[in-house]
């Protein structure tokens, strides 16, 4: 439970002459349930980006499970914005869990077994989802979308799983569902670090906020 | 017709080229649609009468400076996209503009009589060799084989890009490969439709099976039927009535599409 999976130290980040993230240092710990919140612009996602290596000029240092994070990206799961999917692209629920399980060595000619579609309709319940396999993503709504991401991300497996704004856009009630969702994720040793507006929701589930 | 076809070769080789070109229309053009990225792949198809031009110039086969111009414009145009910011767009339709502007000053450049442009510009179906054919059958196996050996790995990569970089998949990679997929395709189709109307061809028939289909198997499927479909329209009018096959083959896509959205809007309005 001591051990750190996250540690950033002195991180720094700066667009232009623009400064996203000042001289930050934190650790997180493997099983906790982090927010971190804060008002627009102050860097969350910059931070959550970072963190996930999306962006490669900073000054600092920054660890995950000991190492640079993509030597370690078999070991976390992200669900990201929902815009930045194509919310309208004509595959199944069941076929954009499966992609998960793709991993970084290209199989020529892979496809996906019945056991693996066993698994997405498992993954799919869990987020209670049971019997969307077959829908189009198109015909999701919002909080729908948004637990698709999340068992998506969880057909990797992660020991850790990063979310960014997960509740975004989604009324009161789905959000909540979310979070409870995340919460169970956690009580079986995920380690949840997630970007939120949402300081209610936040205190409510979280075991540590870090304000921004 | 249907005696004329068995008599003539040039019938067959037309043939032959809408079946080829319906199959990358159904692959290619689902991308492009579903991805919206038909200004990068109009930025593609018209640069590539630099290459045209530069055939003609060295005298070399134009469709192979063509090819080289095309996979070298997609690269260029897909670099631009992702590191061009807000300039993007106006670089692309610069590049665009400037393979144009190539082709014209290489071919006059020519001496003597100045090669067929037209059959390159605004293709000619009844105008297709088997050498022809063979070049386009060969540009198909490749786009085919690459598309299905990786189509999971396309289609997660085309859902979502930043997840595909955390499982691991490399984006850069895909990107690329798409870009030279969409490139290939412009080439094969140029003889059909020609280079100015080439994005009618990729992007009517995919989104024609859109409206119908909400799944990708069947929109590559719908997408290829209906490309099949309007070529061989578009060459049965042009045969009997003497105007030009390419723009037929469009002005046939275009219509249909038109009609299709009509008649789902309609359709819909009345489920409501």
């Amino acid at each position: 439970m001591n051990e750190t999976v996250i540690s950033i130290k002195n991180l720094s980040v700066s667009y232009g002459k623009y400064d996203a993230i000042q001289n930050i240092s934190l650790d997180i710990k493997r099983g906790e349930f982090v927010c971190i919140i804060g008002a627009n612009g102050v860097g969350k996602t910059t931070l959550l980006h970072t963190v996930l290596g999306f962006i490669k000029q900073y000054s600092g240092e920054v660890k995950v499970l000991g190492k640079n994070v993509k030597r370690v990206y078999k070991h976390i799961g992200f669900v990201p914005q929902t815009e930045t999917c194509e919310k309208n692209f004509p595959i199944t629920v069941e076929k954009a869990v499966l992609t998960a399980t793709l991993g970084p060595k290209i199989i020529p000619f892979k496809y996906f077994s019945k056991n693996d579609c066993y698994k997405a309709s498992k993954l799919l319940e869990n987020v209670g989802l049971r019997g969307y396999e077959k829908r189009a993503v198109g015909e999701l709504s919002g909080g729908e979308f948004q637990r698709m991401l999340i068992a998506r991300a969880l057909a990797q497996n992660p020991e850790i799983l990063f979310l960014d704004e997960p509740t975004a856009n989604i009324d009161t009630e789905t959000a909540d569902k979310i979070f409870s969702i995340l919460s169970e994720l956690n009580k079986n040793s995920v380690t949840i670090v997630l970007v939120t507006h949402d300081l209610g929701l936040a205190k409510k589930y979280s075991t540590k906020i870090i304000n921004l | 017709m249907i005696k004329d076809f068995f008599q003539y070769e040039f019938l067959q080789n037309a043939f032959w080229a809408s079946l080829l070109s319906a199959i990358i229309c159904g692959v290619i053009g689902v991308i492009i649609s579903q991805k919206k990225l038909f200004m990068m792949a109009g930025g593609i198809a018209h640069t590539s009468y630099g290459g045209v031009g530069l055939g003609f110039l060295l005298g070399i086969e134009p469709m192979i400076t063509a090819t080289a111009f095309s996979v070298i414009s997609a690269l260029i145009i897909g670099r631009v996209r992702k590191k061009g910011g807000r300039n993007s767009d106006i670089i692309i339709a610069l590049l665009w503009s400037l393979g144009m502007a190539l082709g014209v000053v290489f071919t006059s450049l020519l001496k003597g009589y100045p090669p067929d442009i037209n059959a390159y510009l605004f293709g000619n179906i009844l105008a297709v060799k088997k050498s022809d054919i063979l070049i386009m059958a060969l540009f198909c196996l490749i786009i085919l084989i690459a598309f299905f050996m990786l189509y999971n790995y396309i289609i997660s990569f085309l859902f979502d890009e930043t997840f595909a970089l955390v499982s691991g998949i490399n984006p850069v990679f895909f990107e690329n490969l798409i870009l030279i997929l969409i490139a290939l395709s412009i080439i094969l189709l140029i003889r059909v439709v020609g280079i100015i109307l080439v994005m009618a061809l990729l992007s009517a028939p995919s989104a024609t099976a859109s409206l119908i289909c909400k799944n990708i198997k069947g929109q590559i499927i719908l997408s290829s039927v209906f490309s099949f479909a309007f070529c061989l329209i578009g060459l049965l009018i042009s045969y009997n009535f003497s105007v030009s096959s390419g723009a037929v083959i469009v002005f046939v896509a275009v219509i249909s599409y038109l009609i299709s959205l009509l008649l789902n809007k309609i359709i819909n309005r009345k489920n409501r």
